[in-house]
């Protein structure tokens, strides 16, 4: 057994909950490396301070007096933090590819999103010449019409 | 005496006989030498396609800028195809317009944008020119002139005078035999030439089949036509069809009268237009829109622009923008605009 995946099962080692068969695995590997008996030690005194930390009672009022300074605490959290921790969670919760498809998508909903108010905002435009060619059309038809020079007239500056 | 008797009986059948023949060559020459110029008018309007001729055209155009010529070979044939084409100016030449009575072909030697309508004679040409007839009879003074030569053919020169306000409106030369204007003048609201057209060489009787001018390609000429856009000739149903509500003048004109509703853009523009028989105003209307000049310039609400003879205003009023666009004074220009409801 190596150290790297000892150390990972020291704790459930010491609180009995490995099976035989692996605790027979890290005891001979724990006789021959130091390193991983003096990591046993150290979680050793850890476990028995805790243990006797979780034998005290608090002082009376602990709670009562917990409790609203909790509260005042997640109040002081600004935006700073916040942006912080969510930070944290972004850089842990997807991949670089994820976080890139995130950002494209919010990047086209903005985009569009502008786009779809500006042309609802902006009228659209015609130009005054397909009236005017409408118009010469429409003479065009007229029984008396200038067969020649309605059908070319606009082009002919 | 008996002779006599035997004669007379004969006499006086050849008599009645002579009597009787010089009343119908009366009855048949008579109505056409004394021809009324609205009858001559009218077989006027029809005259293209029931010839077979070839000739050349020249269209002269004065504008305030000045005056040009447009010159094109023009051939008709029976019952209704026709064909135009541009000898100058330089810039136009080439170009084609082709008629086979059910389409009208606009196209330009190597281009592929051809324009298409409906062709002269389809039945929609021929209600408007039916119309368009009836109104001139009542809003014009129609008179005849002397006659005159044109190309080397006897011409009737009829005049159409604007009842309501004495200004000429058009003048023309209409060919004795088959009826076809060969010159024409059209004088604007102001009582001045705005186009002079006139055959300077024509030639009848020379049949002319349709694969004689294959110049324009096939692929051109078989295109499927869809009418771009819807033509309306009932109010009711126009407003029922039109995507958003429509206003309609409460004035007009002396003489105007509404001729049809174009939807235009798939509904997204609609055209009303009003006629006095020759004239035409067209108020366009739709949602609002910018309306902008060929050089990008934006045209200021209310604006009035004047080109090729005619003015065109743009405003916009409840919801929606209109332009207006028609040979009038500002005057009437105005009353139109304050009546739209």
């Amino acid at each position: 057994m190596v150290c790297k995946k000892t150390s990972k099962e020291l704790s459930s080692y010491l609180d009995n909950e490995v099976s035989l068969n692996k605790r027979v695995k890290i005891e001979k590997h724990l006789k021959g490396c130091t390193n991983c008996s003096y990591r046993l030690e150290q979680l050793k005194k850890i476990h028995t301070l805790t243990q006797k930390a979780l034998g005290r009672e608090p002082k009376e009022g602990f709670y009562e007096r917990l409790s609203p300074r909790l509260e005042e605490g997640e109040k002081r959290i600004g935006l700073k933090e916040k942006l912080f921790e969510w930070r944290y969670n972004w850089r842990l919760s997807l991949s670089p590819v994820g976080k890139m498809a995130v950002t494209i998508s919010i990047i086209a909903i903005i985009s569009l999103s502008l786009l779809y108010i500006w042309r609802s905002v902006s009228l659209p435009e015609i130009n005054i010449e397909v009236f005017q060619q409408e118009y010469v059309r429409y003479n065009g038809m007229s029984s008396f019409a200038e067969e020649l020079a309605l059908p070319v007239i606009l082009e002919i500056k | 005496m008996r002779k006599s008797n035997i004669f007379l009986p004969a006499g006086r059948i050849l008599r009645c006989i002579l009597v009787g023949l010089f009343f119908l060559l009366n009855l048949m020459v008579v109505p056409s030498l004394a021809m009324e110029p609205e009858k001559t008018l009218s077989l006027s309007l029809e005259a293209q396609f029931q010839v077979n001729a070839e000739g050349t055209k020249e269209t002269q155009v004065y504008r305030q800028e000045g005056s040009y010529i447009i010159r094109a070979k023009i051939i008709y044939r029976k019952p209704d195809f026709s064909y135009i084409l541009y000898l100058a100016p330089p810039m136009i030449k080439g170009r084609r317009i082709l008629d086979n009575g059910k389409l009208r072909i606009e196209y330009i030697p190597g281009m592929s944008n051809s324009k298409y309508s409906s062709s002269l004679n389809s039945s929609l040409a021929r209600k408007r020119r039916e119309k368009s007839l009836n109104l001139i009879l009542a809003n014009y003074t129609i008179s005849q002139l002397p006659d005159e030569y044109i190309a080397g053919r006897e011409v009737y020169v009829i005049s159409l005078i604007l009842q309501y306000s004495g200004s000429p409106g058009l003048k023309t030369w209409i060919d004795k035999e088959t009826f076809l204007p060969l010159k024409q003048e059209t004088y604007n609201s102001e009582g001045k030439l705005t186009f002079s057209s006139q055959f300077t060489e024509i030639h009848f009787g020379k049949k002319i089949s349709e694969e004689e001018l294959n110049d324009i390609p096939k692929s051109v000429k078989d295109r499927r036509f869809l009418p771009p856009h819807q033509v309306i000739s009932d109010i009711e149903e126009l407003k029922e069809i039109s995507r958003f509500s429509l206003s309609f003048p409460k004035y007009l004109p002396s003489g105007y009268s509404f001729q049809e509703g174009v939807l235009l853009n798939g509904g997204q523009r609609v055209a009303l237009t009003y006629t006095n028989g020759l004239e035409t105003i067209v108020l366009f209307q739709s949602p609002p829109i910018t309306v902008k000049t060929e050089d990008n310039r934006q045209i200021p609400f209310g604006g009035v622009l004047s080109k090729m003879g005619v003015k065109t205003k743009f405003w916009t009023d409840k919801g929606k923008t209109f332009v207006l666009i028609a040979d009038i004074c500002e005057e009437e220009f105005n009353k139109i605009k304050e009546s739209i409801e």
